[in-house]
């Protein structure tokens, strides 16, 4: 009696344990729930099994989800007569904005004049990485956030490595590759695009680190479809309103400060605040905002900074 | 109650919940369509006061200076650890009652902490930037533990710390996104440590030369002395 008693339990058990299983799956790859389907493909997709998403959603459906390839941006033109010219801008003053959104928070950093900025490579170049606050440190710098990508097999690179093309106060330090271009020419225009490797001396540039995808250009955003399929993270991010300001953005994520941003929500704050020209830079854990000697956006990682190749430093007047 | 009718309200009660979660989760992940008020902050300019070199002061029961000499957290007996710079501003004041061991992880912006508190050891940071403790994992209580060393990767993002555990030397492991890992030292003394942050690689000798190398929380084959 007992015995029946148990096996009649169990077995309730399993069947409600199936049901939930089933059912839940079910719900998230077909249900109503889109912004949970979103995170749970984009979550496959850039995991190391993405072909288990193809078990659930049709090849044409996938693309929805897709995530944006990290050199996604406008093909950019070799006409350098075409870029702003922002040389006349004197104007030193810098405006941080609190960015405080339900799943992310963060600081947007609005430098006016554009030709502050510049790039600042690891002193120990080819080896190790350097934290973003040591690089402002030692170039005296009034804020900083972190660049490009680098050398990172399996999340253990010690930041050494800048990927793509890098140019740090008119020195080229690495050559081009494919990978998107993030640089400042002379007059400090903000140039963001796939270039051509010959073209790219042309455009005269002084400053630049390679990452991507491209967010905005001439003012609409680039992500046309989903959310980008990156997934939610802390993010950085850089762009150029019209009047030559630059837009330094730093969220933070899988932390205290939210769980993080999408692509399209980068896109989104970059565009509302007048953004014609941005693009995504390094995230995750590399990801935070140094400003007069303290980090007014911390890494996400609790146990504290990552050493990176490269940073975008603003120097003092 | 008839048994099926039992039968059919368990049933509803599970959809019932389950699309309550779903309904919650969804909208947690749905991002607010309101554009924050934003209200712009411009840099202030200070003065810059003469630094001094740090030093803390005799009460301090334990204390640690950041590796670039900038930044003092010391603790205090009424069970507080304050965090001061060489201007002699204050940037962070919190309890911390039982706290055993102090070390800055980087320069003066996040401390690593060790306490024991109502029979509960736990490890964490401070975060100095947001003003926040941030337990990281409470270990086994009823045990006599002890931190000895620490050790941070600042490459891989991880820690490791030799501790004693009721006389038992181990080794703690931790990475924020695989948690907390101990491992034994199978008995033997360790002797001599270094730590090869590069390649993440932590090497303990033993009394008979033995070196037992660690990496990401996992032994790697010993290798005599004499070959390093």
């Amino acid at each position: 009696m007992r015995m029946k008693k148990w096996l009649k339990r169990t077995g309730l058990l399993f069947s409600l344990f199936t049901y939930l299983l089933v059912s839940s799956v079910l719900l998230v790859f077909y249900g109503p729930f889109e912004h949970l389907r979103a995170m749970v493909v984009g979550s496959i997709l850039t995991s190391r099994h993405p072909q288990y998403a193809e078990y659930f959603l049709s090849e044409e459906k996938l693309k929805q989800y897709q995530p944006l390839a990290m050199d996604a941006a406008a093909a950019g033109s070799a006409d350098a007569e075409a870029l702003n010219n922002y040389s006349d801008i004197h104007d030193n003053s810098i405006d941080v904005i609190p960015i405080d959104e339900k799943l992310f928070t963060g600081k947007l950093m609005i430098v006016k004049d554009p030709k502050r900025l510049h790039v600042e490579v690891t002193q120990h170049l080819n080896d190790v990485g350097e934290l973003v606050s040591d690089m402002a440190d030692r170039t005296n710098a009034v804020a900083a956030v972190n660049a490009g990508g680098f050398l990172d097999v399996s999340g253990h690179g010690t930041g050494g490595i800048p990927l793509g093309l890098t140019i740090s106060h008119g020195k080229t330090v690495v050559s081009p590759t494919n990978a998107p271009i993030i640089g400042f020419n002379q007059a400090g225009a903000l140039v963001i695009g796939n270039y051509n490797k010959e073209d790219i001396a042309s455009l005269h540039l002084t400053e630049a680190v390679s990452f991507g995808p491209q967010l905005v250009d001439k003012g609409q955003g680039l992500i046309t479809n989903g959310d980008g399929g990156w997934g939610r993270s802390a993010r950085s991010a850089i762009g150029q309103r019209s009047d030559g300001a630059v837009l330094l953005l730093v969220v933070q994520g899988r932390g205290t400060g939210g769980i993080g941003a999408t692509l399209k929500d980068i896109e989104q704050v970059m565009l509302e605040n007048g953004a014609m020209t941005a693009a995504n830079l390094d995230g995750g854990f590399s990801s935070e905002m140094w400003q007069d000697g303290s980090l007014t956006v911390p890494p996400s990682n609790p146990l504290g900074e990552r050493p990176v190749a490269t940073a975008f430093v603003v120097t003092k007047n | 109650m008839k048994s099926w009718k039992k039968y059919l309200m368990l049933f509803a009660s599970v959809v019932v919940l389950q699309m309550t979660g779903f309904y919650a989760l969804e909208q947690y992940l749905t991002p607010s369509g309101e554009t924050s008020s934003f209200s712009a902050v411009a840099v202030a300019k200070v003065s810059v006061p003469i630094e001094e070199h740090l030093q803390p002061p005799d009460t301090a029961l334990l204390y640690d200076i950041d590796a670039k000499g900038k930044t003092m957290a010391y603790y205090t007996h009424q069970s507080q650890v304050v965090i001061t710079n060489q201007k002699k501003q204050t940037l962070g004041l919190f309890d911390l009652e039982g706290a055993q061991y102090l070390q800055w992880m980087d320069n003066g912006k996040t401390l690593f902490y060790f306490v024991h508190h109502w029979g509960k050891y736990t490890f964490g940071v401070y975060k100095v930037a947001e003003q926040e403790l941030v337990p990281l994992y409470d270990m086994e209580s009823g045990n006599r533990v002890s931190i000895e060393q620490l050790f941070k990767s600042q490459y891989a993002q991880s820690i490791y710390f030799l501790y004693t555990e009721d006389g038992q030397k181990r080794l703690g492991f931790y990475e924020s996104m695989f948690g907390f890992k101990s491992i034994g030292l199978n008995g033997f003394e360790p002797k001599k440590t270094w730590f090869d942050e590069k390649e993440n690689i932590l090497s303990i000798q033993d009394e008979v030369g033995v070196v037992h190398r660690y990496q990401n929380g996992r032994e790697m084959p010993a290798k005599s002395s004499a070959q390093n």
